[in-house]
């Protein structure tokens, strides 16, 4: 008889076997074939025959892998069951942690092994909160970023000095001593000082000048901060004592570096405004000023601000009650709270009033307000706010939409889970055990995604890049432990709500109906619910992209729109010229200068200064008569004139003007040199055609006077049309058409600090031309803001380019999760009735039918999504009417888009499935199982 | 149209009924549980030991049979498995599925009413 045994063990020899296991199954099979061949032997057979009949018994097969994968079978008789305390017999607390470790380790094994499904859903989760996480990095940013280079910047508010009136807050600036009277005695604030933020031109004997954002600070103001120092010290005592002798300059560390990049910078000398400056410090890297959104790059004391200011030398002594400041600096004192240093503050401030104390008396009326943060101001956390709250809003439905589509995963897998839990209940493990498990299976999913969001985030940086918004400046994403805490408790709300359908469906399973539907056949209300997470995507994808439609046509038409000036060619630039101490006259002849230089390269097409800029400017507002009113209040008092006239905008421009701008003249001409640049000599107005209209019924109103009413020291007085310009929005497309006035620049010479450029050339050789021009008047007066009007709508636009695009993505995104979802949904159908097509194909059915039958089943998701999705909406979109422009919320068109994608969107993602349940072969699918 | 299952099919979706109906009564050593199936099957069904003890192997770590070595005077030692607790469930509901599986065969099939 053949050696059984020894034959065995050389086929599983590949098993990788226990030893001890090995021998007990090398024993086993050698007693089967011994059986076997006796058995033969017995029935009279061969030997050689008997032994072939033996050998038979473990050819058939591959024994070794067979057996292996026994061995690795997935249902290992693992955590299931109560977990006990072996030593003791009952359940300890220990051990409840025991069987935690041992949930995570089952349940990492279980993903581990089905390597699709697990990436599918964290990739999935992965992208749905990515774009939450970074709108929430916004949000961080904007209002919980701690003060770099601040020490405790939570213990520091702000105050202001100054009173309400009719809801405004009039600012009132107050003077050192008051300050420092106000403050002695204070129990709750440690330490206050003042600071006001300035554009400061910086230059250097042999470097280019150039505007740097800066500040004028008390000289305690880096001790109150608690701002150290990569060189040199803060303020001594002395430098901010008196406005005479030299004047300190505190840099930040990145304009020290890029001042002096080979050597200390203290003790150099830098021209502030054309004063000479000493270096006495170079503040750390991180320290960039108090507010964000506006850094400051250099500190100079406050009293020396009057004469970097080019004030003449008898105002660089402030009046006893007044001080380059409004606006301070407060550090609490220990255990102090805002309430109470506002309230002692304001006391303070009254009881200074009750006294003797020279000029003191404006405290009646003149009142500090503590702001209990510093950083963002006020209106800029606002427009930062109005700029990420639709954002977030978005985010969250993302997050909804991909918890959706990674639930239906789960469900799916519920299903063909469905035994596996169904026996290990059968085998004792408790209802709660099974949720647990699932629990902690989807929370591993659901963090590592939500990780992965962040990383996702962090690329999502450079999306942001560029997206400057008007009062905030560019937005940034801050990672740090408070993201990272978000980001993992939206992962464990999303894994929560995941594990929910999976575990109810494990919990309630019972044994026989499990095995009795085999592998197949996923329960009616599972199949419901899965039907219903489709029909929840879709009809949000579905509001995503009516939104995000409605606001890129929004965009489209806020850049159409007729601005009444022609953007296209036009740089502008702003020099300053005040900075640098010029007087009104020599500000007029350097403009004349520069438009004379400038016009004369071929280059430039035309050119112009001018006081204001449309788009991007501000308002300079003023008010003018009607004929009729200027006759009614001839001889009246000068507030019933004022308050008879009209408002209207007004710009001080040079004669290139509307020819820069590419305005169209509907009568008369431009101004004349005379009456541009020569104050008083012949006045003269250009007006706007709406106003031609409004003032004299007509635009032919060359000739006819406007009146100005007496205003501060002006007095009422005429000046003569002689031009009507076409109209124009001023700040932004969505402004209405305004009256405007236009004046010649000499009548407000120091103001035209703007030049304009229209220019065929690029842009960049449009800047590098007129720098050099500036340069040969005046070397050390810096330009600055050089930029094209197009770039200037841009950022007008930034708002709503941003929600434009964020939508549009979303919008994608959100589709692209509906789609595969529904494809899961429908392959799953299919496959559960893989049975049932394999027999109406049996008997006769074609196959398109049978394709037919599958999209039916997808027109039901279509046939709910889609009116309740545009419901929706078109309820969002009422929401956002006032945010849309040119386009109506209920816009046809854009319904009509939105439902044609998502219809497509269903058939591609299900023709997939219906096309394979078409192709069924009736013989194999009956004979499965 | 249908051909009739081959019997490598069936025995694929069935044999785990089989072995446990088989040491539902009693415990059976492997030899004796392949040659039960077979007589009782007419020769119809097969199993070779190749895939009948990875199936044994299969069900005792799914805690439905057990396997336990056991020595009898005058007799070689040998390895008996026996129905367990859940065994005898997972049994019962297999039955069930089976028996609906064939019936809804049959009426589709159209061999019963």
């Amino acid at each position: 008889m053949p050696d059984w045994k020894s034959e065995i063990r050389n086929r599983l020899s590949n098993a990788g076997l226990q030893p001890a296991r090995e021998h007990e199954i090398v024993e086993e099979f050698a007693q089967h074939l011994e059986d076997r061949y006796q058995e033969a032997i017995a029935r009279g057979a061969r030997e050689a025959d008997a032994e072939a009949a033996a050998r038979r018994e473990i050819d058939a097969g591959r024994l070794a892998r067979e057996i292996a994968r026994v061995m690795a079978d997935p249902l290992p008789p693992l955590p299931i069951g109560r977990p006990f305390d072996s030593a003791r017999g009952r359940p300890g607390p220990r051990h409840w942690m025991n069987g935690f470790w041992q949930d995570i380790r089952y349940a990492g094994r279980t993903l581990r092994r089905s390597p699709g499904f697990a990436a599918a859903a964290t990739l999935t989760i992965a992208l749905s909160t990515g774009p939450t996480i970074a709108a929430v990095g916004v949000a961080n940013w904007l209002f919980f970023r701690p003060l770099p280079g601040v020490v405790a910047p939570d213990r520091v508010g702000i105050v202001w000095f100054g009173s309400w009136e009719d809801g405004s807050f009039g600012p009132s600036f107050v003077s050192y001593g008051h300050v420092a009277a106000i403050q002695a005695g204070l129990t709750t604030i440690s330490g206050l000082t003042g600071q006001q933020q300035a554009s400061l031109n910086v230059s250097l004997d042999n470097a280019p000048p150039r505007v740097v954002p800066g500040s004028f600070v008390m000289g305690n103001f880096f001790d109150v901060l608690g701002v150290r120092f990569l060189e040199g010290r803060g303020f001594g005592r002395d430098e901010d004592r008196t406005a005479h002798g030299d004047i300190a300059l505190v840099l930040s560390a990145d304009l020290a570096r890029s001042l002096f990049p080979d050597g200390p910078a203290v003790g150099r000398i830098v021209r502030i405004n054309g004063h000479d400056c000493r270096v006495v410090g170079v503040a750390r890297q991180a320290f960039r000023g108090t507010k964000l959104g506006r850094s400051s790059q250099l500190w100079l004391p406050g009293l020396a601000s009057p004469r970097i200011n080019h004030a003449p030398p008898e105002r660089w002594t402030y009046p006893p009650e007044r001080g380059p400041f409004y606006e301070f600096l407060a550090r609490l004192a220990p255990d102090a709270t805002f309430a109470q240093a506002d309230a002692e503050l304001r006391a303070s401030a009254l009881a200074l009033a009750a006294g003797s104390t020279p000029g003191a008396a404006r405290f009646r009326t003149v009142q500090p307000f503590l702001i209990p943060e510093v950083g963002l101001d006020v209106f800029a956390r606002d427009s930062g706010w109005t700029v990420t709250r639709p954002l977030l809003i978005v985010g969250v439905l993302l997050v909804v939409l991909g918890a959706a589509n990674v639930a239906n995963l789960f469900v799916f897998r519920g299903v063909t889970r469905g035994r596996e839990a169904a026996v290990r209940r059968a085998l004792g493990a408790s209802g709660s055990r099974l949720a647990r498990l699932h629990l902690v299976e989807s929370l591993i999913v659901s963090s590592v995604g939500a990780i992965l969001g962040v990383a996702v985030t962090a690329g999502g940086k450079a999306w942001l890049d560029g997206a400057n918004v008007p009062g905030v400046g560019a937005l940034e994403i801050v990672i740090d432990w408070r993201l990272l805490a978000i980001a993992l408790s939206i992962a464990a709300g999303v894994g929560v709500l995941l594990s929910v359908a999976p575990a109810r469906m494990a919990t309630r399973t019972d044994l026989t109906s499990a095995m009795g539907r085999g592998s197949r056949g996923a329960s009616r209300s599972s199949a419901r619910l899965r039907t219903g997470l489709a029909v929840v995507q879709l009809a949000v994808s579905v509001v995503l992209l009516v939104e995000a439609l409605l606001f890129i046509r929004t965009l489209q038409n806020l850049r159409n729109v007729d601005l009444g000036i022609d953007l296209r060619g036009v740089t502008t630039f702003m020099f300053a010229s005040r900075g640098q101490g010029y007087t009104p006259a020599r500000t007029l002849q350097f403009h004349r200068d520069l438009l004379e230089r400038v016009g004369h390269l071929p280059a430039i097409d035309a050119v112009a200064t001018s006081g204001n800029l449309p788009i991007g400017g501000v308002r300079h507002g003023a008010r003018v008569l009607p004929p009729d009113q200027a006759a009614a209040t001839l001889g009246k008092p000068n507030r019933e004139a004022f308050q008879a006239a009209l408002r209207i905008l007004t710009n001080d421009v040079t004669p290139g003007y509307f020819e820069t701008f590419g305005m169209r003249f509907l009568a008369g001409r431009t101004f004349t040199e005379t009456e541009a640049y020569t104050a008083g000599a012949e006045p003269a107005v250009i007006i706007s055609a709406s106003l031609a209209q409004r003032l004299y019924g007509t635009t032919h109103a060359v000739g006819r006077p406007l009146t100005f009413p007496a205003q501060g020291s002006l007095p009422r007085h005429d000046a003569p049309v002689v031009g009507v310009v076409n109209d124009v929005r001023w700040g932004s497309p969505t402004d209405k058409e305004e009256f405007l006035v236009y004046r010649p620049v000499a009548d407000s010479a120091g103001l035209g600090q703007i030049l304009a450029v229209r220019s065929s050339a690029r842009p960049a050789d449009v800047v590098r031309l007129v720098q050099a021009e500036v340069s040969k008047l005046d070397p050390a007066l810096p330009m600055s803001r050089d930029r094209t009007l197009a770039a200037l709508l841009d950022e007008r636009l930034t708002q709503q380019r941003l929600n434009a695009w964020a939508l549009a993505v979303l919008a994608a995104l959100a589709f692209l999760l509906a789609a595969i979802g529904i494809h899961g949904l429908v392959s799953q159908t299919v496959a559960d009735r893989l049975r049932e097509f394999g027999i109406r194909l049996a008997v006769g059915a074609s196959r398109p039918q049978v394709m037919r039958l599958v999209l039916r089943s997808a027109l039901l998701i279509i046939a709910i999504g889609a009116p309740l999705g545009l419901l929706l909406a078109g309820l969002g979109s009422q929401l956002v009417e006032s945010r849309l422009f040119g386009v109506r919320p209920l816009d046809a068109m854009v319904y009509a888009v939105a439902s044609l994608a998502l219809a497509a969107v269903v058939v591609l993602a299900s023709l997939g499935p219906a096309w394979r349940a078409s192709r069924v072969d009736p013989v194999n699918v009956l004979r499965v199982e | 149209m249908s051909v009739p299952p081959s019997s490598r099919e069936l025995k694929k979706g069935s044999a785990e009924l089989l072995i446990l109906s088989l040491v539902e009564i009693r415990a059976r050593h492997g030899y004796d549980i392949a040659r039960l199936i077979e007589a009782r099957s007419h020769g119809e069904l097969t199993f070779y030991a190749a895939s009948l003890y990875p199936l044994l192997y299969r069900l005792e770590r799914r805690g439905w049979i057990e396997g336990r070595w056991v020595e009898k005077a005058g007799q070689r030692r040998r390895r008996l498995y026996r129905i367990t607790p859940a065994g005898r469930k997972i049994l019962a509901a297999q039955r069930l599925g089976w028996r609906n599986f064939v019936r809804a065969i049959n009426r589709v099939t159209g061999q019963e009413g």
